[in-house]
């Protein structure tokens, strides 16, 4: 038997807490009056996420998206808050990729599926072994690398490979190619090669795997073609969600139909009313980024004014815990040696002390934590220009992570108190 | 079986072990646990429906005898004190080892000192508890989220009623006049909530079936004040009732889904699964 504290004190003891995972008939009731003070969430478009049988649902406009995963601690499905930025996908017609929709397919045939799998629609690729190509011609609206992803469904009991890939039609040269594997239980693999890396294969509901992947050097000048089937050995397989964006790493579906669509990015804001001496900041999430050398990836940002301010980030090169507290004038910044990786489970844990100074930790998968020594003092009277604090919009690139838990007490806390306290 | 306190200033994890001889209105694998729970404490009615908001379960009781292990003295005078401090200081949740996924809220009857038999004995001390489960129910430690669509989706449900919270809308389109169905385990429909409204693009339309409320969400902003008309026709608030409308052990659920007078309705429903 467990014996628990009654969660009246628990959450007395925060400027702030949410928990997605508390027992509640909606989850969206945790944002709210938990400590008697309300959270802000904004998104200017619809989104989507996966519920706790592994399907696709639609969000609606202006609401939290709320994606289930299998908690690693606890087993269970549990919903996280998707705190995503803004992204487009540049591939028209993502579901249904036939004739009638405007792609070119020769050596093969594509229908609509009779059904829907995952909860999204699919496209049935036929002959795809014979010489084959499926292709349309996307826009693309900056060079470089592009986040690629797509769906993937074996085919009654077909294997084989299917190849996916996008080709720069002007310059005549590949800019990568995603080799997936359906084997003959229908699970899929894939591997990247001239130029695409492959990020994870996710399975979700109905046999239906999603590949995350990239590809890099592309110019924003030049046209490209996306290629769907391209002479794998598989004779016939399905496929949907067909996704480029511009950025490094692909984020939750986007479906497009006559059109590119734009996911808004998703905001959390809270106001802490009275700003604290000191605060300590945990967020509790599963890392959705990948590491890119160029960039930090904000998880909260406190000031949105300029400086003076503070950030929580995952450092762009490893995903160490990172953290910033922009003084009058003066810059003191933490970061720890522990680095998740995609998918995990982090406990980051900001702490900006009384004295200025500032603290960075992280936990993996609710681990032990490793923290940093306490920065050299800053100037807290002017650590921060306002009283809002943003989750999903910290300094510059927002980070993409699934939000367990975020808890804000007003004094300097260890993880163990901000676990459990 | 092993467990772990959770306290509030500290954390106290030790090894302290619990042998739990009856715990009255827990499910599962609580080996003899009476189910003796008095379920009602609600109006009588005859030849009348009941609303069941108007229900109210009495508490159950629990027995439990065990011992807490720990090392040292000073270690096991750090776990009692902090057993003492939760359990004595108001409700608190309680948790079975056999099914790790539930919780439901106690208060402990022990007079201070009672509980504890001070001598440790092959750094052991027994203690009994008497508790009083307030909930009268378990609740799963995280809620259920499934996809709502035009074709049925099954809702696992435990032993006990539970009420969702729906939120159906056009997936960026338009929508007209939603409705609800709810089947059970065999097919047949056993309740409906018709809703007259016009959604567009950017709404939704929230049905919060515990609160017995309908919100109308106007491009992500909330209007109450408005919303409750909107329902028209049928039942609402919508209930899952697992024991009359399916089976759970038999893994037989009620389902749910969407129609419209015009548009495709998608949505998601929420809950917590309860057990008695």
């Amino acid at each position: 038997m467990t014996v628990l504290l009654p969660s009246s004190a628990r959450k007395s003891r925060y400027l702030f807490e949410f928990d997605a995972a508390r027992a509640l008939a909606s989850p969206e009731q945790s944002l709210d009056a938990v400590t008697g003070q309300l959270a802000g969430f904004t998104r200017a478009s619809v989104k989507y996420a996966i519920d706790a049988n592994g399907r696709y649902y639609a969000v609606a406009y202006g609401l939290p998206g709320f994606e289930w995963f299998t908690d690693v601690l606890t087993g269970l499905q549990a919903p996280g808050l998707m705190i995503e930025e803004s992204r487009t996908n540049l591939v028209i017609q993502s579901d249904v990729c036939t004739v009638a929709n405007g792609w070119s397919v020769s050596g093969t045939t594509t229908a609509a599926a009779n059904l829907t799998y995952a909860g999204r629609p699919f496209t049935f690729i036929n002959n795809a072994n014979a010489g084959s190509l499926a292709r349309t011609i996307a826009t693309f609206t900056g060079s470089g690398q592009k986040a690629f992803s797509f769906l993937l469904k074996q085919d009654g009991a077909v294997a084989g490979t299917a190849l996916f890939s996008i080709g720069d039609s002007t310059a005549g040269v590949t800019r990568g190619i995603v080799t997936a594997t359906i084997s003959a239980a229908g699970v899929v693999t894939a591997v990247g090669s001239s130029g695409a890396t492959v990020l994870r294969v996710e399975s979700l509901a109905d046999g239906v795997y999603r590949v995350h992947a990239y590809v890099t050097g592309t110019l924003a000048a030049n046209v490209h073609a996306v290629y769907v089937a391209n002479s794998g050995t598989a004779t016939s397989y399905l496929i949907s969600g067909i996704d480029v964006e511009n950025g490094v790493f692909p984020t939750s579906l986007i479906p497009t139909t006559t059109a590119t669509v734009t996911r808004a990015a998703d905001v959390l804001t809270y106001n802490l009313l009275a700003l604290p001496r000191a605060i300590t900041i945990r967020t509790d999430a599963l890392c959705r980024v990948s590491p890119n050398a160029a960039t930090n990836y904000g998880v909260w940002g406190l000031g949105s004014a300029g400086p003076p301010y503070a950030l929580g980030r995952y450092d762009g090169t490893t995903l160490q815990s990172h953290i910033q507290h922009f003084g009058s004038g003066s810059l003191v910044s933490s970061q720890t040696t522990t680095a998740p990786t995609y998918g995990q489970r982090t406990e980051l844990r900001h702490v900006l002390r009384s004295t200025g100074g500032v603290i960075a930790a992280l936990a993996v998968d609710g681990g032990a934590e490793s923290a940093t020594a306490v920065s050299t003092a800053g100037v807290l009277a002017a650590a921060w220009s306002d009283t809002a604090l943003l989750v999903g919009n910290g300094g510059g690139q927002p980070a993409t992570v699934l939000l367990r838990s975020l808890r804000i007490a007003a004094d300097e806390q260890t993880l163990a108190y901000m676990r459990t306290g | 079986m092993a467990g772990t306190l959770f306290l509030n200033d500290r954390d106290v994890t030790t090894d302290f072990l619990f042998v739990v001889q009856a715990m009255s209105g827990l499910p599962g694998t609580m080996g003899s646990a009476p189910r003796d729970l008095p379920m009602l404490d609600g109006p009588e009615v005859s030849e009348a429906i009941l609303d069941p908001r108007l229900l109210r379960r009495k508490p159950g009781s629990a027995s439990v005898r065990g011992y807490i292990s720990a090392p040292s003295v000073a270690a096991m005078v750090s776990a009692l004190d902090a057993l003492k401090g939760v359990i004595l200081g108001g409700e608190f949740a309680v948790r079975s080892g056999y099914a790790t996924d539930r919780q439901c809220f106690a208060v402990c009857d022990n007079a201070p000192g009672d509980a504890f038999v001070g001598e440790m004995l092959d750094g052991k001390v027994a203690l009994s508890l008497s508790l009083t489960i307030r909930s009268g129910v378990a609740e799963r430690l995280v809620p259920d989220g499934y996809a709502l669509s035009t074709t049925r989706v099954a809702c696992p449900q435990w032993t006990a009623e539970a009420r969702p919270v729906i939120v159906v809308h056009g997936g960026g389109a338009a929508l007209t006049n939603p409705v609800v169905t709810m089947r059970n385990a065999g097919g047949d429909i056993v309740q409906t909530a018709g809703f007259t409204v016009s959604l567009g693009a950017n709404d939704a339309l929230r049905l919060d079936c515990a609160r017995a409320l309908v919100s109308k969400i106007t491009s992500g902003v909330v209007s109450d004040a408005v919303a409750a008309g909107y329902w028209t026709s049928g039942d609402f608030a919508l209930v899952f009732r697992p024991m009359v409308d399916g089976n759970p052990e038999a893994a037989a659920y009620p389902t749910l889904e969407l129609s419209a007078s015009s548009g495709t309705p998608v949505g998601r429903v929420t809950y917590t699964r309860r057990a008695v």
